[in-house]
């Protein structure tokens, strides 16, 4: 594939995904540095593996499980099994006490339940779409909401329920 | 808190309007490898000579994805392209019963990796003494990458004991396993069925230690660490051996069953059964039992 198709392609997809991604990675990572590292990693993949999707939607799901993947790799290299909150970096636009609060609420969430509540509560996906994407049962699903909740703060419990 | 306040607070991270132009940069730069690595070439082309000239060769059950490569039905295909991905189908975790007055829950079994096992033969049968021992060298070097037409893949080769077939595995399926929180381990268990395939666990041991191997994996509560531990499903020296002595191999004699099992230290314990099951063409599909994703 020649160099202007490629750059016409990855500005396409860079501009459906990077965004959703890149939260994916920040929540689970912690800082820019290490979620771009991560953008790089899945989008390299995406350009090299040149997978056959059969959808929008088979595609948006194969990055966001590779998204995925690729954060828990960096943290087992790093010897974490979840973000260590003193590392987090919260440059988030928020001047507000509060909002920074709920922000580290669900950053120490364990991060299968983290992307759980992610998918849903911020991407509106339902059970049975975050069980498609995930490739786990809804049933699954609904345990690691469940569990997320419990974990949230109060802050949240207007919200959640 | 209101729905639009948790969204616009998620909204708030955001990558800073440079980081297009910079991952641009770096992808665009490594997608445009796209020829395979010399060796790979080479090794194929010195193969298909030595086949021609010689009239022997070891026969593909497929057709291989290069044009240049001869087709399926003729003895000059000498590499045998097992391809492809596990996909995980289903993931048992409905459901509990009761076996010899102890509780059975199933277990949550996630592929780790969204990549693929990909198996080529290569048969240095026919060749001069220096021919092979380039390759032997060169695929011994252990893993090395490189690109092609079909995307990019890590392997390592591994011999048949009498160096003339090289199998060459590219990417592994990993298999993590979901454990109840709040429960403390006393011990997970790996077995699998068949001779051709076996377990393999590393992540929990010293870097430099040697990964465990075999049909039937036993880790300790205190050693596994399941948010980060995974067990691989390779083949074995049976699996070569079986492909460089029976060209006609159909693949379903590499089907496998996995089953993880963990017990808690209250008493209950989680089963999971994972099918290994090979198509016709050498495609792997890996299948959770008694569920189905829909």
């Amino acid at each position: 594939m020649k160099n202007r198709d490629l750059e016409k392609e990855f500005e396409e997809k860079y501009n459906l995904y990077a965004a959703m991604l890149y939260r994916i990675s920040f929540l689970y990572l912690g800082n820019s540095a290490d979620a771009e590292d991560v953008l790089q990693d899945v989008f390299t993949k995406y350009f090299y593996n040149k997978n056959k999707f059969s959808s929008p939607e088979h595609e948006k799901a194969w990055l966001i499980r590779t998204t995925q993947n690729a954060c828990l790799d960096l943290l087992k290299k790093a010897g974490r099994k979840n973000l260590n909150l003193q590392d987090v970096t919260l440059s988030v636009q928020s001047d507000n006490d509060a909002r920074q609060d709920i922000l580290r609420s669900v950053f120490a969430l364990p991060p299968k339940y983290k992307i759980a509540v992610l998918l849903y509560y911020y991407n509106g996906y339902s059970v049975e779409e975050i069980a498609r994407i995930l490739r786990i049962s809804k049933a699954a699903v609904k345990k690691r909401l469940q569990r997320g909740r419990e974990m949230l703060k109060p802050e949240l419990e207007d919200y959640v329920q | 808190m209101k729905k639009e306040e948790f969204i616009n607070i998620i909204d708030d991270i955001q990558p800073d309007i440079h980081m297009k132009n910079r991952l641009k940069a770096k992808v665009i730069g490594s997608a445009s490898c796209v020829k395979p690595k010399r060796i790979t070439r080479a090794v194929v082309a010195v193969c298909l000579a030595a086949i021609i000239v010689l009239g022997t060769g070891f026969v593909g059950k497929r057709p291989v994805s290069d044009p240049e490569k001869p087709t399926e039905g003729t003895t000059q295909n000498i590499v045998l392209d097992m391809m492809s991905g596990f996909i995980v189908l289903a993931s048992a975790c409905d459901g509990e019963t009761e076996e010899e007055n102890q509780t059975v829950i199933p277990l949550e079994i996630n592929e780790g990796y969204d990549c693929g096992i990909k198996l080529i033969a290569t048969d240095i049968r026919g060749l001069t003494d220096s021919e092979k021992e380039k390759i032997r060298t060169d695929l011994d070097n252990g893993i090395y990458a490189y690109c092609d037409e079909e995307g990019f893949f890590r392997g390592r080769s591994h011999t048949d004991g009498t160096d003339e077939i090289y199998l060459t595995r590219y990417s592994v399926n990993e298999f993590r396993l979901n454990l109840e929180e709040g429960r403390s381990v006393k011990t997970v268990t790996v077995k699998n069925t068949s001779e051709y395939g076996q377990l393999v666990y590393s992540v929990g041991r010293p870097v430099f230690s040697a990964p465990e191997h075999g049909h039937e994996i036993v880790v300790s509560g205190e050693e596994f660490n399941s948010k980060t531990d995974g067990f691989y499903w390779e083949h074995t020296d049976e699996m070569l051996k079986a492909l460089s002595e029976n060209n006609g191999i159909s693949f379903s004699v590499f089907n496998d069953t996995v089953t993880f099992t963990v017990e808690y230290t209250d008493g209950v314990k989680a089963t999971g059964v994972v099918d290994i099951v090979f198509n016709e063409n050498g495609e792997a599909t890996a299948i959770c039992k008694d569920y189905t994703l829909k």
